[in-house]
């Protein structure tokens, strides 16, 4: 079956597949592909207009359009800057976790908006590929942290996609290069975005794509430079604070200046505010003034991925532009002052992305076996330990997929639960990094502070997307949790999204459901052997046996991918080792109190 | 050394099983649980690195095993492919450079308790203090500099100690023993040295 390749953009959306051997991309009624990310809500409780259409109406019905939103993707309250809040959005901050808009008398989440685009994409996939196509590969900016990944997917999956991966925008690009030519040497990818800037480094030899590490800012792009520009103008105009409906013209206004800009020295702009005009002049001096504080911020994330992979700057044999805004001139300049060599763009820097996607895409279906993609996670992982400090277990750049243990034990004597902060970043307090998620170990055996062993494990998969789980080792139960981290929003939520989305086909939750409980069952079996093998003399006579059966009953099951007998395995195999268990717990914990005064 | 691996595919219960597959059907076998970073990527138990033929192996292996490759196959293989996926990219960084990989050599032989001993010259200890009083009471960051030079020598001596250690083939109680003195001792300068740097960079700024 087809798989198709998505960039979903902060200011443009596309869609593409590979058809023989080429990647090609849909374009909409406007003869383009590149499909606006903006949402037009017409009417109050219907479903939005998306693309150029909704565009039209981001000056005349700014109250009803929303756009950019891919910069609130998994975010919340306290994460926006000063020039999000800028932007003429309307924000519903009700909710810390998340950042949400009011818009047609209604709170649309960032996930949501991002579904509507990704549903208008299905529409235009379907109508040329057939009512069959359902899977698709959808990119993310490389420093997409855990929770604006996982909200990525959620929005893929409300539109009705079976998304098959997530994988990373530079890396798409290099991929979309890389399509003809297996070996381009040591590449370095340069996305500047409307919202996010990422910069890549790869090796690529013989058809292997390898990440050697990735850094950026996933706030910081196209966007900004608009806002920089508005600023201008506000000032040139000698007119002050705007209003929502102001600062949206002034921004379609500002834009198009940006873009004139990069192809000519000078420009005339109108503004607009109330019922008064101003015509301004603007030089590309002006603009490249306004733009030089956050060109600077360019160039951190470079020369700390520069030391990451252990490469000197004249090590980079090709600098590859990804992004409409590496159209200025001066970001140009500044990618090649930063790798001392000429960038280039033989590809359409807008369009590099999604054919990327679309080559992946064709990966994943088995079309092409001689490609594979090596990419890494941006972002150490970690937990919080005592005095709110961050123990890394999976650091940045580690290649995916991945996983690590780390083990640690209890503060106080007969603690019952132990609290599990999962946190994302690179800072050594909790409190400067992201936290992903809060889960709690329940029902510890009552040991001695420092006796239980727990053990932490993190597994990254191939999307980048971190799953944890903890479980207390002395004993050998089966106290164990996954987590997939959340994004603020609670399962509720989820699940009311989910019910309510659009065209979902039943059979793509079936799999999910299916998949989940294959891990649980994995785990389980996992944890079972071992507590056989290192408790092989509390078991009874006969008991080895009738695990050995459950066992591989659950094996046989495995295999049938039937959801509903999985589970069944699953709690058979609990029923018969749960004295055995009982057992060990018992056993530790009168080991654990051997020698101790019990006064 | 490595452990046996498994006899029998799971898959066509054939014996002609080289992991991570079978020769006989091709099917992806499952991970060993007994496996460690060497029996991973097939690599001897010593300290010396041929990091070109390492990466070869490793790029190899990873074109072989990628998730990528087992979207459309079973449950199962999918599963296996993505633990020998995690493994071999757990297993590559712990072995290419020399310190994780002495370290690899300890854990392979269960030995990684060796490491809390903390047998480092207590004298060196004392002088970083002394000097650390120095620079407190306001002296230049300049009266590093004859501490650094003492940490050049032991440096150098080393170096010498990581060459014996690299021409051992095999390991003994008592070289194992030499191996984690040389980690402590290893990673006890570099904390020095990284600390001196923090502490010269902080004065200047």
């Amino acid at each position: 079956m087809r798989i198709v390749g998505i960039d979903l953009g902060t200011t443009n959306s596309l869609i593409g597949a590979i058809e023989k051997g080429r990647p090609r991309l849909l374009v909409d009624d406007n003869g383009s592909p590149l499909i606006p990310s903006v949402l037009y809500y017409e009417k109050d409780g219907a479903a939005p207009i998306v693309g150029h259409k909704a565009k039209r109406h981001r000056a005349d019905a700014a109250d009803r359009v929303l756009f950019s939103t891919k910069r609130f993707m998994g975010r919340g309250k306290n994460d926006l800057t000063p020039s999000d809040r800028s932007l003429p959005l309307d924000f519903n901050l009700s909710d810390d976790a998340t950042v949400r808009f009011t818009v047609a008398a209604k709170a649309v989440s960032p996930i949501e908006a991002g579904a509507h685009v990704l549903a208008h994409l299905k529409k235009l996939a379907q109508k040329e590929w057939g009512d069959d196509v359902k899977k698709a590969v959808v990119t993310v900016p490389a420093y997409f942290d855990d929770s604006q990944r996982q909200a990525t997917k959620l929005a893929g999956e409300l539109a009705g996609w079976d998304v098959v991966r997530i994988i990373n925008e530079p890396t798409a690009a290099c991929l979309a290069y890389g399509i003809d030519k297996k070996t381009l040497g040591t590449v370095a990818v340069f996305d500047l975005g409307g919202g996010t800037f990422d910069i890549s480094l790869l090796r690529v030899h013989d058809g292997v794509f390898e990440v050697l590490a990735t850094n950026g800012n996933t706030a910081l792009g196209g966007d900004d430079f608009d806002h920089a520009v508005c600023d201008v103008l506000l000032t040139k105009a000698g007119l002050g604070t705007t209003s929502l409906t102001d600062r949206a013209r002034l921004l379609v206004v500002a834009e198009k200046a940006k873009r004139d800009l990069s192809e000519q020295e000078s420009t005339e702009v109108v503004v607009t505010m109330g019922k008064q005009n101003v015509t301004v002049s603007l030089t590309r001096a002006d603009f490249e003034k306004a733009v030089t504080p956050l060109l600077a911020k360019l160039i951190g994330p470079c020369e700390q991925a520069l030391d990451d992979a252990k490469l000197k700057p004249n090590q980079i044999t090709d600098v590859i532009l990804v992004g409409g805004s590496t159209r200025v001139p001066l970001v140009k300049a500044t990618a090649q002052k930063i790798f001392l060599r000429e960038p280039h763009s033989t590809l359409n820097p807008d369009e590099v992305v999604a054919m990327g996607a679309a080559v992946q895409a064709n990966l994943l279906s088995g079309q092409s076996g001689e490609m594979v993609l090596l990419d890494v996670i941006p972002l150490s992982l970690g937990i919080e330990t005592m005095g709110g400090i961050v123990t890394k277990i999976l650091h940045r750049n580690s290649t995916v997929p991945t996983a690590a243990v780390e083990h640690f034990s209890t503060y106080v004597d007969g603690q019952k639960n132990v609290d599990i902060h999962v946190v994302q970043g690179e800072r050594e307090l909790v409190k400067d990094n992201r936290s992903l998620a809060r889960f709690q170990l329940r029902g510890l055996p009552p040991l001695p502070a420092g006796i239980p062993k727990i053990e932490v494990e993190f597994v990254v998969d191939v999307n980048g997307i971190l799953s944890v789980r903890a479980s207390e080792l002395r004993t050998g139960t089966n106290t164990s949790v996954t987590v997939n981290p959340s994004f603020g929003l609670n399962d509720q939520e989820v699940e009311n999204m989910l019910m309510a989305s659009f065209d979902n086909a039943e059979r793509d939750f079936e799999a999910r459901f299916l998949i989940e409980a294959m891990n649980e069952a994995d785990a389980l079996k996992r944890a079972t052997e071992k507590s056989v093998g290192a408790h092989g003399t509390l078991l009874k006579p006969g008991e080895k046996e009738e695990i050995g059966t459950a066992l591989s009953r659950l094996e046989k099951s495995l295999e049938i991918k039937d959801r509903e007998l999985v589970k069944k395995r699953i709690e058979e195999l609990n029923e018969v080792t749960k004295p055995f268990a009982e057992r060990i717990l018992d056993n530790a914990v009168s080991n654990a109190l051997k020698g101790h005064d019990l006064t | 050394m490595a452990p046996p691996s498994p006899s029998e595919c799971w898959s066509c219960q054939s014996t002609r099983v080289v992991l991570p597959f079978c020769e006989a059907c091709g099917k992806i076998q499952e991970y060993p649980a007994a496996y460690g970073p060497f029996e991973t990527l097939s690599e001897p138990v010593v300290l010396v690195i041929n990091a070109d033929g390492l990466r070869q192996k490793y790029l190899t292996l990873s074109k072989q095993i990628h998730p990528d490759k087992f979207v459309n196959s079973n449950p199962r293989e999918a599963l296996y492919a993505a633990r020998w996926a995690r493994a071999i990219n757990q297993s590559y960084p712990a072995l290419k450079t020399v310190l994780p990989r002495a370290e690899a050599i300890l854990e392979h032989f269960g030995k990684e308790d060796l490491l809390k001993k903390r047998n480092v010259p207590y004298e060196l200890a004392e002088d970083y203090f002394e000097y650390q009083e120095q620079v407190a009471d306001g002296a230049s960051a300049e009266v590093w500099q004859p501490f650094l030079k003492k940490l050049g020598l032991h440096r150098a001596g080393i170096a010498t100690k990581q060459a014996l250690l690299e021409r051992l083939g095999s390991w003994d109680e008592e070289s194992l023993k030499e191996l984690a003195a040389w980690i402590t001792f290893q990673r006890y300068l570099d904390s020095l040295e990284n600390d001196i740097k923090r502490k010269q960079t902080e004065k200047t700024t």
